[in-house]
């Protein structure tokens, strides 16, 4: 009767044990229903800048823009339309 | 009493045990081994950036051809807040807008709009979050890919008008969506599913389950937070995929199933070391971008779409580099800014079909384009841009953007 109680407590040990620490293996996914995200991108910066000349020869009717991207910062955002996001750290942070 | 305690020690000591040999199996589940991407070398096209002709800035006016400018129908009705993806096919344009007003727009090739996707909510016929689309040309479907309701909605390329739906697994990840002639594929985005299936990539087959796997996950990059600027690029039904950090660029055969590489960019000195990115100093943006910034180095290619010849990519930090390759002339070359006399030539690349870029001037840059030309004298600006004037001279703000389909030339 005895060990048959300890088998029952050991089984019913183990489970807990799996089932607490199954969302720690995917901490993504820990303690939510559905996965909840907060993702990062890199920002560029692409402004463009006109004048009256091209590869820096002024011509005298012409117009050029020139242009580049360059790297400002990153945005922490969630994707998430209809579901809580954990905004509190999203936004942009420049480098 | 002591026999009691003697006995629940050694009998905890065996259920530990258990549990311990349990989660090894459990770790296991999660195969190591890497998936072979099987390409034989010739196939493989090396594209080494540092061996292209590098210019500090280009005439865009050089390389660029403008074959066709779509100027899209801007009726009240629709308002596109932002480009996310281009898609095109012989006689239409797809626009989507993820996160703004969280649509797929459709226009025909002469610019006409032909009705858009709203079906945000969480109905069984509705999305609760627009994640991707794509688009099969030889079923005639647009197929969105809903993240949080986690399944496909099929709709009329033609009309727009809801099909079906088909269900997909709950405990998987799904960022991003591709498919072609019946099959699918999935992209993870470094996040492994619920149940230990940690790859990359899933191949499915024409009846929507689940054929194979590939690419695993490195184990620093799981549940990484920066995300892949493109994973998918199209070219007609070709469909090319890219993981984050990895300069390889696969093609995808959904028949064998199997991935090829296609290209390996090499940025040499220029990239991050492999060393780092793989390594457990690697383990979020925070630490990678800090690397990136210390060093002057590249994380990784950020877009890139693969025309029939002509090879696109950018990279490059903090300063970002445009490169074209000619697959067939095997030459190539790299610049980080530009300068161009014809504005239509400004638009950013978004899309290939065969062997013409897809590029989108957006609203934003239009009205900020014309609002600099004000100040200036009107009559030199309508005498050397009088096309660009025609189009942009009574453009209202919040109107649809210019689509221009460029060829490039590359001598």
């Amino acid at each position: 009767m005895k060990k048959q109680i300890l088998k029952f407590l050991s089984f019913k040990l183990l489970f807990f044990f799996i089932l607490t620490i199954w969302p720690v293996l995917n901490p993504s996914t820990a303690g939510t229903t559905y996965l909840k995200e907060s993702a990062t991108k890199i920002e560029y910066d692409k402004s463009f800048e006109g004048g009256f000349e091209v590869l820096g020869v002024e011509l005298p009717f012409g117009f050029s823009v020139s242009g580049g991207s360059t790297a400002i910062g990153v945005t922490t955002y969630c994707d998430w339309a209809l579901a809580t996001c954990d905004n509190s750290k999203n936004g942009f942070k420049a480098f | 009493m002591g026999l009691l305690l003697n006995f629940s020690t050694t009998h905890l000591m065996k259920i530990t045990l258990k549990t311990l040999i349990i989660l090894l199996a459990l770790s296991c589940n999660s195969k190591e081994n890497f998936h072979s991407h099987q390409s034989s070398k010739d196939q493989i096209q090396l594209i080494s950036v540092e061996q292209l002709n590098h210019h500090h800035t280009i005439l865009l006016d050089s390389i660029f051809e403008i074959e066709t400018i779509i100027d899209l129908e801007s009726p009240e009705s629709i308002f596109i807040g932002a480009h996310d993806k281009v898609l095109t096919t012989d006689s239409a344009i797809f626009i989507l807008d993820r996160d703004r007003t969280h649509s797929i727009f459709a226009f025909g090739k002469n610019g006409k709009f032909l009705y858009k996707i709203d079906d945000l909510g969480q109905g069984p016929d509705e999305y609760q979050e627009l994640r991707d689309f794509t688009i099969s040309t030889s079923d005639s479907l647009v197929e969105i890919l809903d993240f949080a309701g986690r399944k496909i909605l099929k709709y009329q390329m033609g009309t727009g008008y809801f099909l079906n739906s088909t269900q997909l697994d709950k405990n998987t990840y799904y960022g991003a969506l591709e498919s072609s002639q019946g099959y699918y594929t999935f992209a993870h985005n470094n996040i492994c599913g619920l149940l230990g299936d940690c790859y990359n990539l899933t191949l499915f087959n024409q009846k929507s389950t689940k054929d194979t796997s590939l690419l695993l996950i490195p184990k620093n990059l799981r549940n990484y937070d920066l995300k892949p600027s493109q994973i998918f690029s199209r070219n007609v039904d070709n469909i090319y995929f890219k993981e984050l950090f990895n300069d390889t660029i696969y093609k995808i055969n959904f028949v064998k199933p199997q991935l090829e590489a296609a290209f390996a960019i090499d940025l040499g000195d220029q990239k991050v070391s492999n060393d780092f990115l793989y390594s457990n100093k690697n383990k979020s943006s925070n630490d990678i971008i800090n690397y990136a910034i210390e060093e002057n180095k590249s994380l990784e290619i950020k877009d890139f779409y693969i025309g029939d010849s002509i090879v696109y990519f950018t990279y490059g930090f903090p300063k970002l580099r445009q490169v074209f390759f000619d697959q067939k002339k095997k030459i190539g070359l790299t610049f980080e800014r530009f300068t161009t006399n014809n504005l239509l030539l400004l638009g950013e690349i978004i899309g290939v079909s065969e062997n013409q870029f897809v590029t989108i001037l957006s609203d934003e840059k239009l009205m900020e384009l014309k609002k600099s030309f004000n100040d200036l004298d009107s009559t030199s600006y309508m005498n050397n841009f009088s096309e660009f004037y025609q189009l942009i001279k009574s453009r209202k703000s919040g109107s649809s953007p210019i689509i221009v389909l460029i060829k490039v030339n590359i001598k």
